[in-house]
């Protein structure tokens, strides 16, 4: 037991800032992923029907701007969550003594980790392809059809920029993820390397 | 009030990031994490001195150990949420 008479120490509260993603942020990051998803709409809709090569030129760019923007923004919050989780881990591992509890711990997080690696990986390559397919649709294959297909390749090309959204945010998490399991890993390595060495004094 | 993922400077000008903050019997206990060092945790409770926050080291054995288990059962929770 702790002597009673010991007086606890106080800390006095300076500042407070919040570390999670404030409402501008959210607002710009959602902004963006439905910028990028329409402007590959309005590409399409410059190349089948408004027929103008300075817009089309203009549209293009602005995708691939968009688009750019939205996979700086999504690695910047997914990094983020990332922190946090890494965080979390550390705080569980103070708050449990034993070290088999420890160990059981980040062994079953790590796993957790990894299926969720594998998971995230496979989704952005389907999400890829079927983006992929989608734009060849829309862009690539006749640009000289009927009006109802061109409606249809329309949709087609803002389907493909929905993907293409969905795939860099999958293959970012798998990133994520994967990076988090390959740091509980290494601290796992660590803590063996530790309890060899106290075992062996 | 302090809630999670909040950023405070303590007086020893380091910054810390707010974990967990439980209340037990109208008490605020909060857990810290130093923002550059991990293995630097704190336990503290929230206390008001004149209007201004104080965060106060928590001594007594049997309140460590309460928050240990509700701060355990609690991550058993968010663990099976997050990943």
């Amino acid at each position: 037991m702790k002597n009673k008479n010991f007086s606890p120490r106080e800390y006095v509260v300076k500042n407070i800032k919040h570390c999670k993603w404030g409402i501008l942020s959210k607002v710009y990051y959602n902004f963006m992923k439905l910028a990028a998803i329409s402007m590959s709409g309005v590409l399409s809709y410059s190349l089948h029907i408004a027929k103008m090569p300075e817009f089309t030129a203009f549209s293009s760019v602005s995708t691939m701007l968009f688009m750019g923007l939205y996979s700086q923004l999504a690695m910047m919050k997914n990094v983020d969550e990332l922190r946090y989780k890494r965080l979390e881990v550390q705080f569980v591992k103070n708050e449990l003594r034993n070290h088999d509890d420890i160990r059981d711990y980040i062994n079953e997080f790590a796993l957790r980790c990894q299926t969720k690696e594998k998971f995230k990986t496979v989704c952005g390559v389907f999400d890829m392809i079927l983006a992929f397919g989608l734009y060849m649709y829309s862009f690539v294959f006749g640009t000289s059809l009927s009006e109802n297909t061109i409606n249809m390749q329309i949709v087609a090309s803002i389907l493909g920029g929905f993907l293409t959204v969905r795939f860099i945010d999958n293959f970012e998490k798998a990133i994520c993820y994967g990076s988090l399991n390959d740091d509980l890993k290494l601290d796992l390595d660590i803590d063996e390397a530790i309890q060899k060495r106290i075992r062996g004094k | 009030m302090l809630e999670f993922l909040d950023v405070v400077t303590l007086d020893d000008n380091n910054d810390y990031i707010v974990l967990k903050v439980i209340n037990m019997n109208n008490v605020n206990y909060v857990s810290l994490v130093n923002k550059d060092n991990y293995y630097d945790f704190k336990l503290l409770e929230e206390v008001n001195k004149s209007n201004e926050l104080v965060l106060r080291e928590v001594v007594d054995d049997t309140i460590l150990e309460k928050i240990k288990l509700q701060t355990m059962k609690d991550m058993r929770k968010l663990l099976n949420k997050i990943v």
